[in-house]
């Protein structure tokens, strides 16, 4: 464990803001040596451009933190909002640009991943159907209207190293080894990515961790290449319900959906400790996708123009 | 003394600027994203905001090295919070509050298109007004009447094309490159601008707002052919295409040149100012400037360093709110449009 952490005597009294911006509704986290002191969430959704700041100015202020303290910032890098992690990161680049802040990019994607942690037993009930979140899907029937797209068991290789359904977990209270996060990336795709929880012999045991790196994909693609149990979690799973039905994954709660940023502040200052930081020129928005101007500019002239 | 650093993000330059007092212009750095929207013949409003997050710190890092300062010598942070791309605007906005809020320092929101009108008074030794401010730009066409740093009427303006966007789109008729503006007023140069009579578009007696697509689709229609939409180009001489741009240019100019001077008939002003990108263009500026010496006018262009979008020109204004008290929260928002009525505009 000491061998993978950083020299940084002093990380005891580091005082650290984590911002929360990739979603709906944001907030920001300051806290001190890895412990949490104060949440601020906004006051309601896409509010990130109006109260950031202010809720960065009352949680220092009301906890007597001057702005010139805070020497860490970790920031929800995306996927998510372009705008709203452009808002994010402006803010942690700007800290670091006065002060010499330390920034840590961290996975939107990883940090939902951890609530399949916090929601267990509420997980344990939405598997079995009763706590389903509200469908944006216009083909999430109880009946399939056509022939789903999703592979056979013959041509997905994962399929043959997990056998098929049942996805049943062992206990309702222990949490799902295997958890696939899923944004709505429109195009009838996601962004998705698939994290397992760390073994107990691992320092990282507690923290679902990334086996796949975020990308885009069609669901019924990404739910056949996952290996069983798993369950599903994200507000990708309002957008995508007719797949996500017919993946039989189990369903974490609506309330695991949404990144949070005490998360963000724990992940941040593991990753910290670990020496993950990214120099603050290079932290840009984890977008996955170009800019669709560009997107269309490439289908048009495919040799790059 | 007052060092203000001034921000701007409101389209497509990503600007940082020092200026003391209102006037001494100690920095002034501008870094163009022309490069990254030449091939789409347009702003990519998308690519306007990831460039800007990409290197608004290193711009502003620029601008206090080259005016020899530190952050801490800051007095008040200023930014452009209106009108403009409601995404690009925000990296701005939200950088200037963090900036406010790190050094404790007061935070400015400033209108765009007031520090356009405000521009060409940077480096004057005495304030021009009350003056008659002619803006011109890509995004606007609009005439105010600027009695103060902080009185600022806008008494015309376009109902349809921006000049510079007629410009841009006549470049694109005669296949041109990107941004088209320098390109028609270069190839002007060799045309003759009476071959061509081009419709000036003067609305009612009355009016000082500007309509510029009725020229535009003649340009399109003298190329093409009547009521087509492509094609012709190619019977066209390189001469026959220099007299369509001195053509065009000259009707614009000719409309925009009546109108400010009606504005001043209107008013009984005698001072014309001029602003915005399209300030640049040489031939409006001279066109300008003997029609108001014709009639014993004062006139002053903007610098051309200060035309094109740029922070120094917020950083001047910011410094007459400044002493007006006019300063903003941290909660402080961007806007697409300079109107009251434009709350909620943005999203994030």
């Amino acid at each position: 464990m000491s061998r993978e952490m950083t020299k940084d005597h002093d990380y005891r009294t580091t005082h650290a803001l984590a911002i929360e911006t990739s979603a709906a509704l944001g907030g920001v986290c300051l806290g001190v040596g890895g412990v949490v002191i104060a949440t601020r969430t906004f006051s309601g959704p896409r509010r990130h451009a109006t109260e950031l700041v202010p809720k960065i100015h009352d949680l220092c202020a009301t906890h007597g933190v001057a702005p010139g303290d805070i020497q860490e910032v970790y920031v929800s890098a995306g996927p998510g909002s372009f705008t709203g992690l452009r808002i994010g990161i402006s803010v942690a680049r700007m800290i670091a640009l006065v002060n010499g802040a330390r920034l840590v990019a961290i996975p939107t994607l990883e940090v939902i991943a951890q609530n399949a942690l916090d929601d267990r037993t509420a997980g344990a009930d939405a598997a079995s159907g009763s706590q389903r979140p509200p469908s944006e899907d216009p083909d999430a029937t109880g009946k399939a209207t056509k022939e789903p797209t999703q592979p056979t068991a013959d041509a997905s290789p994962s399929a043959a190293v997990a056998p098929s359904p049942p996805n049943a977990l062992p206990d309702p209270a222990t949490p799902p080894p295997r958890v696939v996060v899923i944004l709505d990336a429109k195009r009838s795709n996601v962004y998705a990515g698939v994290f397992e929880l760390a073994d107990r012999s691992s320092w990282l045991a507690g923290r679902y961790q990334p086996i796949t790196a975020p990308a885009e994909i069609a669901p019924a693609r990404l739910f056949a290449s996952v290996q069983r149990p798993c369950a599903v979690l994200g507000e990708g799973i309002r957008q995508h319900m007719t797949a996500v039905n017919q993946s039989e994954l189990d369903i974490l709660p609506y309330s695991t959906f949404a990144p949070r940023a005490e998360t963000v502040f724990r992940l941040g200052f593991e990753k910290a400790r670990r020496g993950e930081f990214t120099p603050a020129r290079d932290l840009v928005p984890h977008y996955i996708r170009l800019p669709e101007a560009e997107e269309k500019w490439n289908q048009k002239s495919p040799a790059g123009g | 003394m007052t060092t203000i650093l001034g921000i701007e993000t409101s389209c497509d330059e990503t600007a940082a600027a020092v200026v003391i007092d209102g006037t001494d212009v100690r920095s002034n750095v501008i870094a163009s994203q022309v490069e990254l929207h030449s091939k789409y013949g347009g702003v990519v409003p998308e690519i306007a905001s990831r460039a800007h997050i990409e290197r608004l710190d290193a711009v502003i890092e620029e601008a206090m090295a080259k005016a020899g300062i530190g952050l801490g010598d800051v007095e008040a942070i200023a930014v452009t919070n209106r009108p403009g791309l409601a995404g690009a605007l925000l990296i701005g906005v939200t950088a200037a509050k963090t900036l406010s809020w790190v050094l404790g320092k007061p935070l400015i929101a400033v209108d765009h298109i007031h520090a356009h009108a405000h521009s060409p008074a940077i480096g004057l030794d005495a304030p021009p007004w009350p003056a008659i401010a002619l803006i011109v730009s890509g995004g606007h066409t609009s005439l105010y009447r600027v009695d103060a740093p902080h009185a600022i009427e806008r008494i015309g303006s376009t109902l349809d094309d921006a000049a510079g966007e007629a410009f841009d789109k006549v470049a694109t008729i005669l296949n041109l490159p990107y941004p088209g503006g320098p390109q028609i007023e270069r190839i002007a140069k060799r045309g003759d601008p009476s071959a061509i009579g081009f419709p000036r578009t003067m609305l009612g007696r009355d009016s000082l707002d500007f309509s510029f697509s009725g020229i535009k689709t003649a340009v399109m229609y003298h190329v093409h052919g009547q009521g087509k939409t492509e094609g012709g180009l190619e019977k066209l001489t390189s001469a026959d295409v220099a007299d369509v741009a001195a053509g065009f240019q000259a009707a614009v100019i000719d409309v925009l040149v009546r109108k400010t001077l009606r504005a001043v008939g209107r008013t009984g002003l005698c001072t014309v100012v001029l602003g915005g990108g399209v300030a640049a263009n040489m031939t409006l500026r001279k066109a300008l400037e003997d029609a108001c010496t014709h009639r014993h006018l004062t006139f002053h262009a903007a610098e051309t360093a200060y035309c094109t979008d740029n922070a120094a020109m917020i950083a001047a204004l910011a410094y007459h709110q400044l002493a007006r008290g006019e300063t903003a929260g941290l909660d402080l928002d961007a806007y697409a449009s300079s109107g009251k009525a434009a709350r909620g505009t943005t999203r994030g």
